[in-house]
């Protein structure tokens, strides 16, 4: 093995191989995309453009100190300006001048990125959340057109007004609705309707030359199925239209299970016979494992009851409580992880059935329950959450092996495990979270360390994520959150050919590289 | 010791994860779209190194309605820290808004004719209340005996706080001594709540809405097609137990209300001191829309009289003050 470090001359444009410890990754050839990072080149004449052209780009500290992180807090960069996005037109103008100065362009919705892929070091931050409004419901076509920074929350309290709800998206309050499609959006009913990039019906695009085009599956075609999943790679979502649905508060049944493979064995049976409207698992402790599953409508709750309930291996609370009460009789020695679990089961359940969320026994607004129970448990300011995205046949090992890494790193974590329904082979789903041997269904799982108020460093946590990372890697999966500092993942975990082909299709589409440029390649 | 917010053990803006859920119910979010005019855009700037002064417009823009306090997952102080910097900005005379409330010299204010004096029950009646003819009366009954309006509700020391204004601490010593004997305060005025439970132990502090619904003519009165708007400030200043009170109110009425999604209130921002004092704030019809927007009440009934205008010229329905409703 070849301890030399050479770093070869390159012309712009063309890709060097990779200088960086080129022994860090035996037998797996390593290019580096980019020549290097951007160092302000051309920025002053930049400035001086956009601001004849009357773009506001905001330099001051505060306006910049608001972007110096995202959600996992790992990554720490400032833009040179801002720009609050307001229009479409103002992008386009924003775009093809950062094209013409070669100047670096990070998008930012939600800024719930974990990799640092809407942190920009240098250039222009462009933060949608400007736009962020609804711009048209249409009862008829059961379909809503919003503008691209719109929250998915923001969006609910629209609709809910309207008596109708979206179909799927994240469990989280402030992702924004662009972002989301630029990279999947999982919700506790993608087993039903995929991911929520697959309830878009038309997008309204500016590309990185700034070019404001309309997209569907009819029209512009190639660009709408790039866009989708894309990570911001092709364009920015300035509107969006996304299916709708009648809004129905939900039902909720829960089963316990003494072991993660018995619980996903279960799960995907549920998922294959469509027998839940909603389902999940979500993990305690590694003995302690919960599938959730709720229902819209009465009939279905009863039809699984009736049909699918008896067929379970998991118990319902009592008869597992009675377990483990036997359990720990026996083992007095693991008192304390009782009392964890005794206290989870006292801090957690109660946020699902809070009263003035529940009515008749259902919950109402979900996306608050679910979202609040989120940022009440794993909320902080370093959001950890590895994940690995799996066909349906390496779904329990890939879980199994994550699942003692996340053992050796933390005293307590929780898995959230889901199933995500596809539609056959869309070009969207080629380098995306979704793996490239699923067929019917792709299963997420989040590895979520309960750091509480533990302090690690920084090293500690993106080994930890490295290591899940790894285990892709090792089965060939995918990632829901690949990107930023994760960029050497996706050569090693999907392969140079399909990454040599996106970075061709990138280059054609933003010659200057200029559109959120280190989150892929 | 003057009148202004008590330092709080709870955490500040360092404590800011920069999540946005504050964003979320915040009225000049609605309005504006604009992060840095938010709670979190001051905290992240203050994490960056900004100075009050930085966060001038941020501060002024803001109508203190109290919306991303109980939001907030690190349980910021959020009234509190930007209580404070309107102080430090208001000391430094940085402030407009304070300025225009020096200028203002808003004096203590009586509770109208013929309904001050002293009971276990005593009203706070505040500027809109009083100003409008027969509500207080009318709250003074339903009240019952006991009930009275005090002849001083603070008035100027509300506003002072709301502005960063530091007031005389014999001001506030004589105010408080005036409302020693009362075992109740009903209080108009949101922002006095915590003030008035830090200072006055011994009285229970309640809103004008709660202490109305308490009573079953009023509570009966509501009908599905009312739209029952909340006085902001008090609610999310003791959220965790009003929540579930006004939810026991939706479910026995059925009426609607103004609560998002998150049962936070929507604040239409027209008893902030921005409105009081003629200043630019946020757009007080285009909140009453925003709340209205998707619903069709037959009527609006209101809890703090300040929310009266703004939704006349909204909607074109009547709009009573909860009082009048019975």
């Amino acid at each position: 093995m070849s301890a030399s470090l050479e770093i070869p001359a390159a012309p712009r444009g063309v890709l060097p191989p990779d200088p960086v410890a080129p022994d860090s990754l035996p037998f797996l050839k390593r290019l580096q995309t980019l020549p290097a990072r951007w160092q302000g080149e051309g920025f002053g004449a930049f400035a001086a453009e956009t601001a004849a052209a009357g773009l506001e780009l905001r330099a001051g500290r505060p306006a910049r100190a608001l972007y110096l992180t995202d959600a996992g807090g790992m990554a720490h960069g400032l833009p040179h300006v801002v720009l609050l996005a307001r229009s479409a037109t103002q992008v386009a103008e924003l775009l093809r001048l950062a094209q013409k100065h070669a100047v670096p362009v990070t998008v930012r919705g939600g800024g719930l990125t974990t990799e640092g892929e809407s942190v920009a070091f240098g250039g222009v931050l462009l933060d949608m959340t400007g736009m962020s409004r609804v711009v048209a419901i249409d009862r008829e076509r059961m379909s809503v057109r919003v503008e691209g920074g719109i929250y998915w929350h923001s969006l609910a309290e629209a609709l809910r007004r309207q008596g109708l709800d979206y179909l799927s998206a994240p469990l989280n309050f402030t992702s924004s609705v662009g972002g989301t499609l630029g990279v999947g959006g999982v919700d506790i009913n993608s087993p039903r309707f995929g991911l929520s990039a697959d309830q878009a019906l038309a997008l309204q695009v500016v590309t990185p030359t700034g070019e404001i085009v309309e997209c569907s599956e009819e029209r512009n075609a190639e660009l709408f199925e790039r866009v989708l999943l894309g990570y911001g790679q092709f364009g920015v979502i300035t509107e969006a239209t996304l299916r709708v649905r009648p809004f129905t508060p939900i039902g909720m049944r829960y089963y316990y299970y003494r072991s993660v493979r018995a619980a996903i064995f279960d799960l995907q049976w549920l998922v294959r016979e469509d027998a839940a409207d909603y389902s999940g698992i979500l993990t305690m402790l590694d003995q302690a494992v919960q599938l959730l599953v709720a229902f819209d409508s009465d009939a279905r709750e009863a039809a699984f009851v009736r049909e699918f309930e008896p067929r379970l291996r998991g118990h319902g609370e009592a008869v597992f409580a009675l377990r483990m009460a036997g359990h720990y009789a026996l083992h007095p020695w693991r008192l304390r992880e009782a009392r964890y679990l005794l206290d989870r089961r006292l801090t957690l359940l109660p946020e699902f059935h809070r009263a003035e969320f529940t009515r008749d026994g259902k919950i109402v607004d979900r996306t608050v329950v679910f979202s609040r129970a989120v940022w009440r448990f794993w909320g902080g300011r370093q959001m950890v959450i590895p994940d690995l995205s799996t066909s349906e046949a390496k779904f329990a090992e890939a879980v199994e092996r994550g699942n003692r890494v996340c053992r050796r790193y933390f005293p307590h974590y929780t898995l959230y495990c889901v199933g995500i329904k596809l539609f056959g082979k869309r070009p969207r789903y080629e380098l995306s979270c979704v793996p490239p041997d699923a067929q019917d269904f792709a299963y997420g799982c989040e590895f979520e360390p309960m750091l509480g108020g533990a302090t690690y460093s920084r090293d500690h946590l993106q080994s930890f994520k490295n290591e899940i990372y790894d285990i892709g890697v090792d089965l060939g999966t995918s990632y829901y959150r690949f990107g930023g500092m994760m960029k050497g993942y996706i050569r090693r975990a999907l392969g140079d050919d399909v990454v040599e082909r996106h970075l061709a299709l990138k280059l054609a589409a933003d010659p200057g590289m200029v559109l959120n440029r280190d989150v892929i390649f | 010791m003057a009148a202004e917010a008590r330092p709080s053990p709870r955490p500040g803006h360092e404590a800011c994860t920069g999540c946005a859920l504050c964003l979320l119910p915040c009225p000049v979010w609605w309005e504006t779209r604009d992060p840095l005019l938010t709670l979190m855009g001051r905290a992240k700037a203050l994490q960056g190194g900004a100075s009050a002064e930085a966060l001038s417009a941020s501060l002024e823009a803001c109508v203190l309605c109290g919306a991303c306090e109980p939001i907030c997952p690190e349980r910021i102080d959020t009234i509190g820290m930007t209580l404070s910097l309107r102080g430090q900005l208001a000391a430094r005379n940085a402030l407009p808004l304070a300025e225009r409330a020096r200028e203002a010299r808003v004096a203590p204010g009586p509770a109208g004719p013929g309904v001050a004096g002293s009971g276990r029950t005593l009203l706070l009646a505040g500027p809109d209340l009083a100003a409008r003819p027969g509500v207080v009366p009318a709250i003074l009954r339903h009240l019952g005996r006991g009930a009275a309006a005090a002849e001083d509700d603070g008035r100027d020391l509300a506003l002072g706080l709301e502005v960063g204004l530091a007031l005389p601490a014999s001001r506030e010593k004589r105010w408080l001594s005036t409302l020693a004997s009362a075992r109740r305060l009903v209080v108009a005025e949101g922002l006095l709540h915590r003030f008035l439970r830090e200072r006055v132990p011994g009285a229970t502090v309640v809103g004008v809405a709660e202490a109305l619904l308490e009573v079953r003519t009023v509570r009966a009165a509501l009908r599905p097609s009312d739209l029952l708007i909340f006085e902001a400030r008090g609610y999310h200043a003791d959220f965790e137990r009003l929540v579930r009170v006004y939810d026991r109110v939706r479910r026995d009425t059925g009426c609607l209300t103004n609560f998002d999604l998150h049962r936070l209130a929507i604040s239409t921002g027209a008893g902030s001191a921005q409105a009081r004092l003629g200043t630019s704030g946020v757009d007080q019809d285009q909140l009453a829309r925003i709340v209205v927007e998707g619903r069709r009440p037959a009527r609006v009934v209101v809890e703090s009289e300040s929310d009266r205008e703004p939704f006349v010229r909204a909607l074109g329905v009547p709009v009573v003050h909860l009082a009048e409703v019975a």
